[in-house]
């Protein structure tokens, strides 16, 4: 009887809570400090425009791992993810947006992009300057686990770009050095951020390999603890957002969550991401924040790699450049 | 923080032989046991509290106004309102069925009680996934009628009921079996209905088995995170219990919030633990009573 | 009241405990249900109380067929063995607990329940026990609350399993002894199993005795002693005798 109660109260809850508009975000790891205050100001604007009240909801998790969710029936109106490759799968497999979901937003639908930066200890004591100084023995490389974190197959690539222009573009010795490198590296956690707890809380590494708004919020969170250092050579990461619109179709929220998304290209949205040192796809507020973003000489996905299809499976895919340098314990 | 229980009451205690071991070994032995529980169990029960008050009583107090926080506690107790409840029938029900009936796959059925135990907790959370997911086997026919299981509340209480379920009902079987049902059959000679003898007779003989199950099964329930966590979705303000939201404050650098709320989580653990003691005396006791004053089981 | 039983066959998986049993007690008299271990003289009785079904066969209460009748209906007061009685509740609770189990129509007033259970407290010498714990009695005392329990529904019949089996000699013959002279007062419908034949001998009005779910042999001690029926009833006896 008790129960039947609580069950008719709790169904009742949800039946209430359900006619608020609310729209959810399942996004990557490091962007939970990004869309918390991007979502408080989404509302406020969309509340000063329509008079509406909209509540977006965030769920964070690695990147691969929330498209996962997603496809087992996660209510996701919007995805923002890592990698463009864990919503193309979304679009494969999950037929949950159309396949050339990319085109539907400005700059490849990534309205920031990102890069990849090194965290270390204040001071320098080890004086890391560059990727080469990773290989040296005695330097602990802290860097998730690149099967399951889309910033850790970004840091992998920055590595091989670098390793690619130090000698002349030899493979051979690009996997030599990679292989030097993860040498280096004591424990591969699944994510970014469980990367950056285990290097700034628990005191793991010397050098960590970050997102540079990762490390940048390391910076604020922990003061006086660290310094970036920035590598001679990086990549541009673009990290997509997308309508998932099977689903905002079925919930009836199309519109909000394309105002919602598009919301982040504007100038107001372009300034929330500066300040938490994405990089800005708008040139005018790029400019305005020139001070945090150093000009870094950045490979590209596509120039570089030709696309995520092509790196996926020749470094990520099980036997691929990865698995055959990497040997857990060595 | 509850983890897999190994100690049920079916443990009967024996006098240990006096001459066993000698004095030096029992010594060490003792000693090793003490620092163990110091290093392992103590210490990190004591750093928990410690930053959870690092930051004074006022932080501590205020990381349950936020709002993320306070519904995760809500979440978490409204599972285990729910979870429990079912659990303590489902257990009664699979106790009496184990112990009063004789039936083809009884056994099978026993083992199968044990089962949650055995499988990783994410192993529990996956195969609702698969079962009811987008892609599982009802997931076309959830989504076609507008039922969403995984990622919402439905979800975290088939995962918790899942991960909770052998408690009660590992508590009861062996305490039911040792008292056999002479007394139950008593009161039917004595003309007392079904209903009548569950609560007059069967139900005050097990209370304390009973008790102890349901304890158990509350700790688990509101510290479970692996499956919960598989099924979760993780969506602040709706589907993060307090086992989830530590990971989450944790990983915001809100360490002493994070701590705040696992202490709370640890004092339920503490007074569980308390409770669980002496409901297990008094189930023991229940059970020795059974052993000595009934002839046990009808063969 | 009359028990009646009627080609009763029963079986417990492919062992046959009763195969085919007709046999009567006579309203106010006092029988035992006499054989060996395995017998299935204990399995009868619990088909006359309502607690075994039998495949086969009627059981008749004064010409009353109760066949179908659960153990709550018939009311046929039971003494067990090991007494079954209620742990956790006092000596008085356990008496009472038959009378307060009854519906709110039939329910006698607790004055009345009250003064009913210290009159049979009375009858059992245990007046002075009632708020006593089971665990807090001796095993004689448990047996004389197992029956004041059962004889406060104020059954028809009362069917008793090895009543004294759990007891020593010497208790075992004083309530032995006590149950006849009950008996003798209240000639209350009586049937008890056991597998001592000197009990049976010295209470019972009639005696039956049963081997491998078939009964061997109906009498009064005399009858029984005299006259055996056959080879088993004969060697059984016999073996009983020498090592009484």
């Amino acid at each position: 009887m008790k129960v039947l109660v609580l069950l008719s109260t709790v169904l009742a809850m949800a039946a209430a809570s359900a006619r608020e508009v609310t729209l959810l975000n399942a996004s990557y790891d490091p962007t939970r400090e990004l869309y918390s205050d991007l979502n408080a100001a989404f509302s406020k604007y969309w509340q000063g425009k329509t008079g509406d009240t909209v509540r977006v909801d965030q769920s964070h998790g690695g990147s691969g791992k929330q498209a996962r969710a997603i496809m087992d029936g996660l209510n996701a109106d919007v995805a923002t993810l890592a990698l463009a490759a864990d919503i193309d799968i979304l679009a494969e497999k999950g037929r949950l947006l159309p396949l050339d979901w990319q085109q539907k937003l400005p700059h490849n639908s990534s309205p920031y992009t990102s890069t990849i930066v090194f965290l270390v200890r204040k001071g320098n004591p080890k004086g890391i300057r560059d990727w080469n100084d990773l290989t040296r023995s005695g330097v602990e490389v802290i860097t998730p686990n690149p099967k399951t974190s889309g910033g850790a197959r970004w840091n992998f690539l920055a590595a091989w770009a670098y390793a690619l222009k130090q000698n002349n573009r030899d493979e051979a010795k690009a996997r030599e050095f990679l292989a030097q490198l993860f040498k280096n590296v004591p424990v591969l956690d699944t994510g970014a951020r469980g990367a950056t707890i285990s290097f700034a809380e628990r005191g793991l590494g010397d050098v960590l390999l970050a997102w540079e708004d990762e490390a940048h919020l390391t910076l604020k969170k922990k003061p006086g603890q660290f310094e970036i250092i920035n590598p001679s050579i990086s990549i541009l990461a673009e990290p997509p957002v997308a309508v998932i619109e099977m689903v905002a179709k079925k919930r009836g929220t199309l519109e909000l969550a394309t105002e919602y998304l598009k919301y982040l290209y504007s100038d107001e949205g372009q300034e929330i991401v500066a300040q938490h040192y994405y990089r800005p796809s708008s040139e005018a507020i790029l400019a305005k924040y020139s001070d945090r973003f150093p000009k870094i000489e950045l490979a590209t996905i596509d120039k570089d790699f030709g696309g995520w299809k092509k790196a996926q499976s020749t470094f990520f895919a099980d036997g691929g450049v990865f698995d055959q340098i990497y040997q857990p314990g060595r | 923080m509850a983890g897999a229980v190994s100690t049920f009451p079916t443990r009967v205690r024996t006098p240990r032989r006096a001459t066993a071991e000698s004095p030096v070994v029992k010594v060490v032995l003792i000693t090793t046991l003490v620092v163990f529980f110091a290093l392992f169990l103590v210490l990190p029960l004591f750093v928990v509290f410690q930053e959870a008050f690092s930051k004074g009583v006022e932080t501590f107090l205020k990381t349950f106004e936020d709002r993320a926080t306070a519904h995760a506690v809500k979440l978490t107790l409204i599972v285990a309102a729910i979870s429990v409840p079912l659990n303590t029938i489902f257990g009664l029900a699979a106790a009496w069925a184990m112990t009063r009936f004789q039936f083809r796959g009884r056994a099978l059925l026993t083992s199968l009680i044990d089962l949650p135990l055995w499988v990783s907790p994410v192993i529990g959370g996956l195969i609702y996934v698969l079962v009811f997911g987008a892609g599982g086997w009802f997931g076309p026919w959830l989504r076609a009628n507008d039922i969403q299981i995984i990622f919402a509340l439905p979800g975290l209480v088939i995962a918790t009921i899942f991960v909770t379920f052998p408690f009660v009902a590992r508590g009861l079987i062996p305490l039911m079996q040792a008292q056999g049902h002479k007394e139950e059959e008593a009161a039917m000679t004595l003309g007392a209905s079904g209903w009548q003898i569950f609560w007059r007779v069967t139900l005050p003989k097990i209370k304390w088995g009973l008790l102890y199950g349901v304890i158990l099964c509350n700790a688990r329930a509101m510290g479970e995170f692996g499956a919960v966590s598989v099924v979760s979705g993780h969506i602040r303000n709706k589907t993060n219990t307090m086992p989830l939201h530590i990971e989450i404050l944790y990983n915001e650098y809100q360490i002493a919030a994070a701590f705040a709320v696992a202490s709370v989580l640890s004092v339920l653990a503490l007074v569980t633990l308390v409770v669980k003691a002496y409901a297990e005396w008094r189930a023991e006791r229940q059970l020795m009573e059974a052993m000595q004053t009934s002839e046990g089981p009808n063969p | 009241m009359s028990i009646t039983i009627k080609d009763i066959s029963k079986n417990f998986g492919k062992f046959a405990a009763l195969k085919g049993v007709n046999c009567e007690v006579r309203t106010g008299e006092l029988v035992a249900l006499l054989g060996p271990s395995g017998s299935g003289k204990t399995t009868l009785l619990r088909i006359i109380a309502g607690l075994e079904f039998a495949e086969e066969g009627q059981v008749f209460f004064s010409g009353r067929d109760v066949t179908d009748h659960s153990a709550y209906q018939r009311k046929a007061g039971f003494v067990f063995q090991h007494y079954a009685l209620f742990q956790h509740m006092n000596v008085f609770e356990n008496v009472a607990f038959g009378l307060r189990v009854r519906s709110a129509r039939s329910r006698p007033k607790e004055s009345d329940i009250r003064a009913r259970v210290e009159s049979l407290l009375e009858t059992v010498q245990l007046a002075d026990y009632a708020k006593r714990l089971p665990s807090q009695l001796s095993g004689g005392q448990r047996q004389r609350v197992a029956f004041a329990r059962a004889l406060a529904i104020e059954p028809e019949v009362l069917l008793l399993d090895e009543p004294f089996g759990a007891l020593d000699a010497k208790v075992r013959r004083e309530l032995r002894t006590w149950l006849r002279e009950f008996h003798n007062t209240v000639h209350l419908t009586s049937l008890f199993v056991t597998h001592d034949q000197e009990e049976a001998f010295e209470v019972a009005d009639r005696v039956v005795i049963i081997s491998e779910g078939l009964i061997q042999q109906i009498g009064t001690p005399s009858e029984v002693r005299s006259n055996p029926a056959n080879t088993f009833v004969e060697e059984f006896l016999d073996v009983a005798q020498f090592t009484a």
